[in-house]
């Protein structure tokens, strides 16, 4: 159970929870945008965080669109993953992919795509696919009336880099970027019956010639790194070699931990990097 | 000012098994403990309190999800069912017929995920059946007899679950 209290409030709209978040830091009170919640409970009931008041952002409108709009998909922040999994339209098979991995069904019904990318824990996952297409954040600030489109690659750099206060309400995804040949490759410790944290999770897409990669796992925070890219569209070089240069490209650590050692997560990233890029590049 | 609606507490009204039920909760009571210390209704149960389990698995909406990880006051309208609401479904007699559960106490999460798994996914097939069982966790049976009945009411598709 949670042992702490808080209060709860569950606006209709963005204006709403703005300014009920404002009103909160004013009086300095702890307040936290709740999606999914399902990190949050977990938190709060083993008092990592604390709460003064939770601002549920599952009535707000702009949160819970799925729609297609001049070539681009607007994916709204609070939706469930296997809501968006399970669209009938909406067909991103990478995401698709991505998705099914994390967690298990039935809290899939529950996470949401904003609480993933948002959340405090090291994979988040759900922003793999994101970050190897050109889409834009929907974000909207404190403050300010109108809400603002930043691609993905100015606002995230080892997290999302929202300001206290500001929401994450919608992703936008040109139905260009969908198709993609791509490979992917998640790592658990114990592949049978897994439903686990990854060793790493790997997603690779080649299109106009171009390798794009994205890690989750590898390090304590999902990245893309254009320099691991340049090592593997090196194609002067063999496929094995290439790898070997993207793997000395990464600059962040590679972590330790409960999972795996360093040098065995590293050793089965080449592998799985290996493996993808005979995929994509035949 | 009163419990009923102070800062921390509020009455809510809760629709379960068709049924409205109001009470008063903390607002960082999780709809898991709603269910079981406010309301009696204790066939979700207490596993991991981590999401991992699925022993408090109930269904939202047709939805199976895990009570744990909710809190009582973020359902509102939403449709609440527990075990308590299935009363002689083909699931249960499946379950029964292929012993798929000795101590019991994953049996309502499992008897709900694979009730809603028949009812959106007619008919499943493995896949989809491992991706929606991987919820549910059992430590007495070994899963077979459970994948029995679940694959008995697939192969009987046209019957009434």
């Amino acid at each position: 159970m949670i042992a702490s209290n808080f209060s709860y409030l569950r606006p209709h709209s963005l204006s709403e929870a703005l300014s009920a978040y404002q009103d909160a830091t004013q009086k300095n009170k702890i307040a936290i945008y709740y999606s999914g919640g399902s990190e949050i409970i977990t938190m709060l009931r083993k008092n990592l965080i604390k709460a003064d008041l939770l601002i549920d952002l599952k009535l707000v409108p702009e949160c819970n669109q799925i729609s297609l709009s001049e070539e681009t998909w607007t994916i709204g922040s609070c939706l469930t993953l296997n809501k968006i999994a399970e669209h009938p339209s909406f067909k991103y098979p990478l995401m698709t992919e991505v998705i099914y991995t994390i967690a298990d069904h039935t809290v899939r019904n529950t996470l949401t795509l904003g609480g993933n990318i948002c959340g405090k824990l090291p994979y988040r996952e759900s922003i793999l696919p994101l970050l190897l297409v050109d889409c834009k954040m929907v974000v909207a600030e404190i403050g300010s009336t109108r809400l603002k489109s930043i691609p993905i690659t100015e606002l995230f750099n080892k997290r999302l880099k929202l300001k206290s206060g500001d929401i994450l309400v919608a992703i936008k995804i040109p139905t260009s970027s969908l198709t993609a040949s791509y490979a992917r490759k998640r790592q658990e410790k114990n592949r049978e019956w897994s439903i686990d944290y990854p060793l790493f999770h790997l997603v690779m897409t080649f299109e106009n010639e171009k390798i794009k990669s994205a890690y989750s796992g590898v390090s304590s925070f999902p990245f893309t790194n254009s320099s691991v890219d340049e090592a593997l569209n090196n194609f002067n070089n063999l496929i094995e070699e290439r790898v070997d240069q993207a793997l000395q490209a990464i600059t962040t650590q590679i972590i330790s931990d409960y999972l795996s050692s360093s040098e065995y997560r590293k050793a089965m990233l080449r592998e799985a990097m290996i493996e993808c890029m005979q995929a994509l590049v035949k | 000012m009163s419990i009923k609606n102070n800062n921390f507490h509020q009455e809510i009204r809760l629709l379960i098994n068709k049924e409205w039920r109001i009470t008063v909760v903390r607002n960082s009571d999780t709809l898991l403990r709603v269910l079981r210390e406010k309301l009696g209704i204790t066939s979700a149960k207490i596993g991991c309190e981590n999401g991992d389990c699925g022993a408090c698995t109930v269904l939202l909406d047709g939805r199976p999800v895990k009570a744990c990880l909710l809190l009582a006051v973020e359902i509102g309208d939403q449709a609440i069912t527990t075990l308590e609401g299935l009363s002689d479904t083909n699931i249960q007699a499946a379950f029964i017929e292929k012993c798929g559960f000795q101590c019991g106490y994953c049996t309502s999460g499992f008897l709900l995920n694979a009730y809603a798994m028949l009812e959106k996914n007619p008919p499943a097939d493995d896949k989809v059946q491992l991706q929606w069982a991987k919820s549910n966790l059992c430590r007495c049976t070994g899963y077979e007899s459970i994948k029995l009945a679940i694959e008995q009411l697939l192969g009987n598709k046209d019957i009434d679950h």
